[in-house]
C-alpha cells in the first residue's frame, strides 16, 4: 500500500470498524468524516480545548492529536456510546439535571473524560479540578458543570455504599 | 488546521526504526504520543515528508525503578508514571509529571518525546537537567551513545540528537532529598511563564547537595550553578537570600507577549526562595 494512505481497523462502541485513509488524518475526522460520528466535536484541533476528548483503550484522550493509524487496533469510546437505549450514563445524566451546559458544544468531550475518571474511582476533587481543568467551556462559567460532578460522583457514592 | 501529507511507517522493532530515519533522517520525524507533534503538524508549522511511529515496539515501553533511581523507555507515558507508587517515590518527578498540561494530555505524553521535543517550559527536560540525568541515543550507523542532560539540551526545542538518532531510553537518577517543582503560569495546566525545580538535601542540619533549575524563562532550562552553592555548606535558611539573589543574576530571559525578561528573572528568584523555604520547613520571611 501507498505509505500515504493506510488501512485502520478499531473498534467504536463496541463495534468493528475499517476505513482506509490519509495518513494524515486525524482521529477526530475518522470519527466524524468516516464512521459519521459527528457527536464528537473539533474545536481547536492543537489540544488546548478538550472538545473533541474519546476514550481510546480506557483514557481519555484528545482525538485531534492522535493520527487516525495511532488509533489502528484500538477500542474506542465516543459520546454515542455512553449511554444505554434504556438511560442515561450516570454523568450524563448529572449534566442534564444540574443543566451542565449551555452552547453544548464542549458537552460531549467533558462527558468523555467524567466517564473515564467515574469509572476510574478517581475522587471528586480531582474530577471537578484536574480532570474539568482540561476543557475550556465559554458559555457556563463552570458552576453547574462542577455542581453535575458532585451529584454523579454522590450517585456513585451512594450506589457502592 | 490539518496536517500535510506524509508517508506513514509504523515498524515493529527499534532497528526498523532506526533503519528508516537513516534512510530519511532529514525529512523524518518521530511520533510518539503527538501531544507536541500533532498540533504542530495540525498548525502546518511542521511538514515532515515521513513520519515514522514506533508504537509497537513494545521493548520501549517498559521502566523500572531501582536504588539508583528510574530506567524508562522512551514511549513510557506520564500517566503510567504518575500511576506507579515506586516512580511517585522519586523525589520531584510525581510534581513534575503532575504539571504536565491535564490528564487527558497525561495519558499520551511520552517521556521520551517530551525530552526530545524540548520546549523550554516542558517540566520533563528541567527535571533530567536537575537530576543530572541521561538519554540514550541510537542509530543505524554509529550505534549507542548516552547523553547528558546538559549536553542534550542546546536550545529552545534544540537537543544535539541527530536526524538519524532515536531517543531510546532515558535515566532519571534518584536525589538524596526532596525535590519541589513550582511554576508561574496563566493558568494551572497552561505552559509555565517561568518555572523552577529545587532540590535539596540535608535541608535543616547542613545542605550536602542542591539543585537549582529555571525552566521556560529562555532558551532552554538551566541550572543556576551560584545558586547551588550558595545553598551548600550550611542550613538551608543561611543562603537562602544569596541563592534567590543568583537566580534573579544569572537566568537567562527572554522577554515576549506573557512577561518581560525582567519579570521572568524576578520571578524565579521568588519561586525558588519559595521553594526553598517549603523544602527546609523554613516558617519566617518575605515571599521572595
Amino acid at each position: 500500500m501507498n505509505p500515504a494512505t493506510r488501512t485502520v481497523a478499531l473498534t467504536v462502541n463496541g463495534r468493528p470498524y475499517e476505513a482506509t485513509v490519509e495518513a494524515r488524518t486525524l482521529l477526530s475526522d475518522l470519527l466524524r468524516h468516516e464512521l459519521g460520528l459527528t457527536g464528537t466535536h473539533v474545536g481547536c484541533e492543537q489540544g488546548a480545548c478538550g472538545a473533541c476528548t474519546v476514550i481510546v483503550d480506557g483514557r481519555a484522550v484528545r482525538s485531534c492529536l492522535m493520527l487516525a493509524p495511532q488509533a489502528d487496533g484500538a477500542v474506542v469510546e465516543t459520546v454515542e456510546g455512553v449511554a444505554s437505549p434504556e438511560a442515561l450514563h450516570p454523568v450524563q445524566a448529572a449534566l442534564h439535571a444540574e443543566h451542565g451546559m449551555q452552547c453544548g458544544f464542549c458537552t460531549a468531550g467533558i462527558v468523555m473524560s467524567l466517564v473515564a475518571s467515574h469509572r476510574a474511582g478517581v475522587p471528586v476533587e480531582e474530577a471537578t479540578e484536574e480532570v474539568l481543568g482540561g476543557h475550556i467551556c465559554r458559555c457556563t462559567g463552570y458552576v453547574n458543570i462542577r455542581a453535575a460532578v458532585d451529584a454523579a460522583w454522590a450517585v456513585a457514592e451512594e450506589a457502592s455504599s | 488546521m490539518k496536517p500535510a501529507p506524509f508517508d506513514y511507517f509504523d515498524p515493529s522493532t527499534v532497528d526498523e526504526v532506526l533503519d528508516l530515519l537513516g534512510d530519511h533522517g532529514d525529512d523524518a520525524v518521530v511520533i510518539a504520543g503527538g501531544q507536541s507533534l500533532v498540533p504542530l503538524l495540525n498548525l502546518r508549522l511542521a511538514q515532515p515528508g515521513v513520519v515514522i511511529d514506533p508504537r509497537r515496539c513494545t521493548d520501549l515501553r517498559s521502566f523500572s525503578v531501582d536504588d539508583g533511581g528510574l530506567t524508562a523507555g522512551a514511549l513510557v507515558t506520564a500517566a503510567e508514571l504518575e500511576a506507579s507508587p515506586e516512580a511517585g517515590a522519586l523525589p520531584g518527578l510525581h510534581a513534575a509529571l503532575r504539571q504536565i498540561g491535564h490528564v487527558q494530555i497525561r495519558n499520551r505524553t511520552t517521556i521520551g518525546g517530551s525530552i526530545a521535543h524540548a520546549d523550554p517550559a516542558a517540566e520533563l527536560p528541567a527535571l533530567l537537567l536537575a537530576l543530572d540525568g541521561s538519554v540514550t541515543l541510537r542509530s543505524r550507523d554509529r550505534g549507542e551513545r548516552v547523553v547528558t542532560a546538559d549536553d542534550l539540551l542546546i536550545g529552545s526545542f534544540m537537543t544535539v540528537k541527530e536526524p538519524d538518532e532515536l531517543l531510546t531510553r532515558v535515566r532519571l537518577p534518584r536525589f538524596g532529598g526532596p525535590v519541589t517543582v513550582l511554576e508561574l503560569g496563566a493558568r494551572p495546566g497552561d505552559f509555565a511563564t517561568v518555572g523552577v525545580i529545587v532540590g535539596l538535601a540535608d535541608a535543616s542540619a547542613g545542605v550536602t547537595d542542591a539543585r537549582v533549575v529555571v525552566f521556560g524563562a529562555g532558551g532552554r532550562a538551566q541550572r543556576i550553578p551560584a545558586a547551588e552553592a550558595a545553598l551548600v555548606g550550611a542550613p538551608a535558611a543561611a543562603g537562602l537570600d544569596a541563592a534567590v539573589d543568583a537566580v534573579r543574576a544569572d537566568t537567562e530571559a527572554t522577554g515576549d507577549a506573557h512577561a518581560s525578561a525582567d519579570y521572568r528573572r524576578h520571578v524565579a528568584g521568588t519561586l525558588v526562595g519559595r521553594a526553598v523555604r517549603s523544602l527546609a520547613g523554613i516558617t519566617t520571611g518575605g515571599t521572595a
